[in-house]
């Protein structure tokens, strides 16, 4: 009964086994977030992996689990790939533990990305809040390198105090090109801080822009994306100039095991970059 | 149970709504499928429509106080009213923002023990009445009879207290009297050997799935997050292994140690058929003989894991 | 291909194809059915379905999906391979079979899973059509006929003397092959077994359509879904037991020296299951019971066509408090 065979078909690969990542710099942003530069140890990967601004990847620290974030690292700058931890549970303390040489799971790159298609020749109004920025950070950087491709640049972003800034290094290289208006604000200041207080929202009406040929992209904390999405629809931004991050808890990133299951999306598939024209779209309380 | 009994209890429940003394009843609702009731929610009169109280009513409503707070009214059989007590010596609720009302029980009927007396699946049964000290069980079409002890659940047929401890109105009814020739022996299963009743467990706890449905019925499983859902550190691993199993189930028994009644939901409910009672019955035995403590029974007796006497078993504190 | 087989016979050849299969069929286990290792009994008369559904043996509830170890001190890290080895379940019902391939389309799409395919393609699935309606099911007005379903490799029918059978693959066709076992048969004779299951109802219970229009327009009333989530106790008995709920954990276990990642089930009534760390979109019991009944019957249905509900009726049969998934939709195609 030779015909009692399997249909073995090409479908072999382990979607659930990550590949190995070296630590090569850890970054204290604040006190409660750290910054992981990383590199593949197989080196052939190095070269072949490639991703788009947005993308998220699974990490794992093996033996406490996996957890989702973002690639904040841009494509156009391939020598080693970047994300940005939050120490709040169980994996994020095990990363907070790890150091230069440790190895860590990396599984990616899922889901959909920023469409720079649509950006291009656009003005950009970039809105981040706290680790918020990482996300967003892909895509400056990657923005800046094709820099005639796009229009006028602006970031605004802010943290709740000067302590809680994010990529200082890199604000201070935006907020001295030229090319790109530099936003910094805080919610509260202290002793030392010069520079602007007041909510993202508030000093985003106060700068004013114009929603003419320009796309807004915005990422941070749930009640600062709230104010912020009201404060563009008072600048007269349409749902389809805005583009976000959905937040949901993903697990394995594969569009399987229906964690972040939301209407008949998957944010790990069909997002986590959504325009708000299309979350208007897929009618949901649930955020 | 005769409709002028539901009737008496809708007249009792309409006016504690209408009085606005209670904002909820917890009573039964009659089940859409065989041999059970659903737990009915009343919010107002028009709800209590649905009162059904003919038979079946094994659920232990006290459950649902964990999550209904303030003036509720509800039903309990005197299991219940045990789980009550232990509720209420627990300060999960208060006494006086309840009304209770009393439910004499003739003794709940296991369908599972019906079809194996009977020799058959319990999906052919077809309908079980009770006439008299017998059980009337209509089979693929055909009526056989079934002595009570042989058809009642293992813990009715030497219930300790019929009548319940706690109430405001007791209806009218029948209750449960012991069962001759059933008396309570010791599960035989505590005097085997060790490598034994090790196989047994491991059997059990292989097959469970970690469905939560015993620790979710259970009136003593109040914690508003539970031990197993804690990961930093994980106490219990989420793997249904049967390691973390056994794990699980002897950590909970031993969390409501001197407030698990018996109530026997957690058995009655459990998808995989694991005899868990086994397990609270040698809980309460031991509890019994170490502290001379039963759980549920006296509001004014406290809890022997938090009061200390020169005569506890433990000599570490002496 | 049409067959036909005496019952004697039929045990015969189960017994027969364990020599190059794993042969399970329907058995009583610690008082519930389930499939077990066929070792020459009876094939069982009463049995209607399994306490579990047949999607454990396919995706199962532990997996374990690769370790780590550290030998010589350098992390190591190996993926563990699929289950191997031909498999022949018989006695499957045409609902569970159903739940197969609505599984299949969430675990074979875009990053295919191995683990799960492998089970599928090395098991040869056999059906029998059923003889009883299960109590809580409505598979028919789920579109299923529990006397006839092109889901298998092939699909018996009991007969007095013994079963017809109709072969519906490549691989089905083959096994029918022995013909010392086998007679031949017909369409004919198929038809003509075509029988009812007992205690099936005369006029269905709902129209299909109307269900998918009303959980689709139900979805922001939120009274609707407290009201009928009120007694739900949040364990996860009605995910566990359904065939074509296929949530899942990702879990670590680390022990000295080496560790595993495994697949686990998991289920979207737990009050954790969307908790981060911060937020918990799903914290009210309504939210997750209105979730998964609009999952089921109206966002799988957006991404897949097909609903992801056979109506086998367990969840209804098992519901410690009596939550009746039939009232919910019976409400809500009014």
């Amino acid at each position: 009964m030779n015909s009692l065979k399997t249909d073995d078909s090409a479908r072999e690969k382990n979607i659930y086994q990550p590949h190995l990542m070296e630590i090569i710099k850890v970054i204290s942003e604040t006190g409660d977030t750290k910054t992981f530069h990383i590199q593949f140890v197989e080196p052939s990967l190095r070269e072949t992996f490639s991703f788009l601004s947005g993308q998220f990847a699974e990490y794992s620290v093996f033996g406490e689990g996996e957890a989702p974030f973002c690639i904040s690292s841009s494509p156009t700058r391939p020598d080693h790939l970047e994300f940005s931890v939050k120490r709040i549970g169980r994996v994020t303390h095990a990363l907070h533990q790890l150091n230069p040489g440790d190895l860590i799971g990396f599984r990616g790159p899922y889901g959909n990305h920023f469409p720079l298609d649509r950006l291009k020749g656009k003005n950009l109004l970039f809105i981040g809040g706290g680790i918020g920025l990482a996300p967003l950070r892909s895509l400056i950087h990657n923005v800046l390198d094709n820099r005639t491709d796009y229009g006028d640049i602006t970031i605004l972003y802010g943290a709740r105090s000067p302590q809680d800034l994010c990529f200082k290094y890199d604000l201070e290289t935006w907020g001295r090109n030229p090319l790109v208006k530099m936003i910094i604000t805080v919610d509260v200041g202290d002793a030392d801080w010069r520079g602007k207080v007041g909510l993202v929202p508030v000093v985003l009406e106060e700068i004013g822009a114009s929603p003419n040929g320009a796309v807004a992209i915005t990422c941070g904390p749930p009640i600062m994306i709230r104010y912020t999405l009201k404060s563009l629809e008072k600048l007269s931004f349409s749902p389809s100039q805005i583009w976000t991050t959905l937040e949901m808890k993903m697990k394995c990133g594969l569009g399987k095991c229906g964690r972040c299951n939301i209407g008949p999306l998957y944010v790990c598939k069909d997002g986590p970059v959504f325009s708000l024209e299309e979350i208007l779209h897929f009618s949901s309380d649930e955020f | 149970m005769p409709e002028k009994i539901e009737k008496e209890l809708i007249g009792i429940v309409s006016r504690l709504f209408d009085e606005g003394r209670i904002h909820h009843f917890l009573g039964y609702g009659k089940g859409t499928v065989k041999f059970k009731t659903t737990p009915l929610i009343a919010r107002n009169q028009e709800d209590l429509r649905e009162l059904w109280l003919e038979d079946f009513c094994a659920p232990n409503l006290t459950l649902y106080l964990k999550d209904i707070k303030g003036q509720v009214g509800l039903l309990v059989k005197g299991c219940d009213s045990r789980s009550l007590v232990s509720l209420i010596k627990e300060g999960q609720v208060r006494r006086e923002d309840l009304y209770v009302v009393g439910l004499p029980c003739p003794g709940q009927i296991d369908p599972g023990k019906v079809a194996g007396a009977l020799g058959c699946e319990s999906e052919e049964l077809e309908e079980i009445t009770r006439r008299g000290p017998e059980m009337v069980v209509r089979v693929n079409g055909q009526e056989k009879t079934l002595p009570k002890s042989l058809a009642l659940m293992d813990k009715c047929l030497n219930c300790p207290y019929p009548k319940p401890l706690i109430f405001d109105s007791l209806l009218p009814g029948e209750y449960v009297a012991p069962v001759p020739g059933a008396t309570p022996t010791e599960d035989e299963l505590c005097r085997r050997p060790v490598p034994e009743k090790w196989a047994f467990w491991a059997e059990q706890f292989r097959r469970c799935l970690r469905c939560y449905a015993c620790r979710n019925v259970c009136p003593a499983c109040f914690c508003p997050r539970c031990i197993v859902e804690e990961n930093m550190p994980q106490w219990v691993s989420p793997l249904a292994t049967m390691g973390d199993n056994f794990v699980f189930h002897l950590l909970r028994l031993m969390h409501v140690a001197g407030t698990c009644t018996s109530c026997g939901e957690c058995q009655r409910v459990c998808p995989m058929g694991i005899p868990l009672m086994k397990l609270n019955e040698k809980m309460t035995d031991d509890l019994r003989e170490l502290f001379g403590y039963v759980a549920g029974v006296d509001l004014d007796r406290p809890f022997p894991f938090r009061t200390y006497r020169q005569e506890d078993p433990d000599d570490f504190i002496r | 291909m049409y067959r036909k087989i005496a019952k004697e016979n039929l045990k015969k050849w189960l017994t027969d194809l364990k020599t190059q299969a794993e042969v399970l069929t329907p058995a009583k286990a610690n008082g519930l059915w389930t499939y077990r290792n066929f070792d020459g009994r009876d094939i069982p008369h009463n049995f209607q379905n399994s306490r579990l559904p047949p999607k454990g043996l396919f995706l199962e509830s532990l997996r374990a999906l690769f370790e780590w170890k550290f030998p010589g001190g350098s992390l190591e890290v190996r993926p563990l391979p699929a289950m191997d080895g031909l498999r022949v379940i018989f006695g499957l019902r045409p609902c569970d079979a159903r739940a197969l391939k609505i599984l299949e389309s969430i675990f074979a799409r875009d990053y295919p899973d191995v683990f799960y395919l492998r089970n599928l393609s090395r098991t040869l699935l056999l059906g029998q059509a059923c003889r009883v309606q299960c109590e809580g099911s409505f598979c028919s007005e789920m579109g299923i006929d529990s006397q006839d379903s092109t889901d298998f490799d092939i699909f018996f029918r009991e007969v007095p003397q013994g079963y017809l059978a109709r072969a519906l693959t490549a691989r089905g066709n083959a096994l029918l092959e022995r013909r010392d076992l086998f007679e031949e048969s017909s369409a004919e004779e198929w038809n003509l077994a075509q029988s009812k299951p007992r205690g099936s109802r005369e006029q269905p219970l709902f129209d299909l359509e109307r269900v998918k229009a009303g959980v689709a327009k139900s979805f922001p009333d939120e009274n609707f879904w407290k009201r009928f989530s009120a007694k739900c106790i949040n364990c996860g008995i009605c995910t566990y037991l359904c065939p074509t709920c296929h949530c899942f954990d990702l879990c670590d276990l680390q022990m000295p020296g080496q560790g595993m990642r495994f697949r686990c089930w998991d289920s979207c009534a737990f009050a954790d299951f969307t908790k981060m760390a911060v937020h918990n979109p799903r914290e009210e019991k309504w939210r997750r019971y209105r979730q998964r009944v609009s999952h089921k019957f109206h966002f799988f249905y957006q991404n897949f066509q097909a609903i992801a509900c056979v109506g086998c009726g367990r969840c209804v049969g098992h519901c410690p408090v009596n939550l009746d998934l039939r009232q919910v939709l019976l409400e809500a195609a009014r």
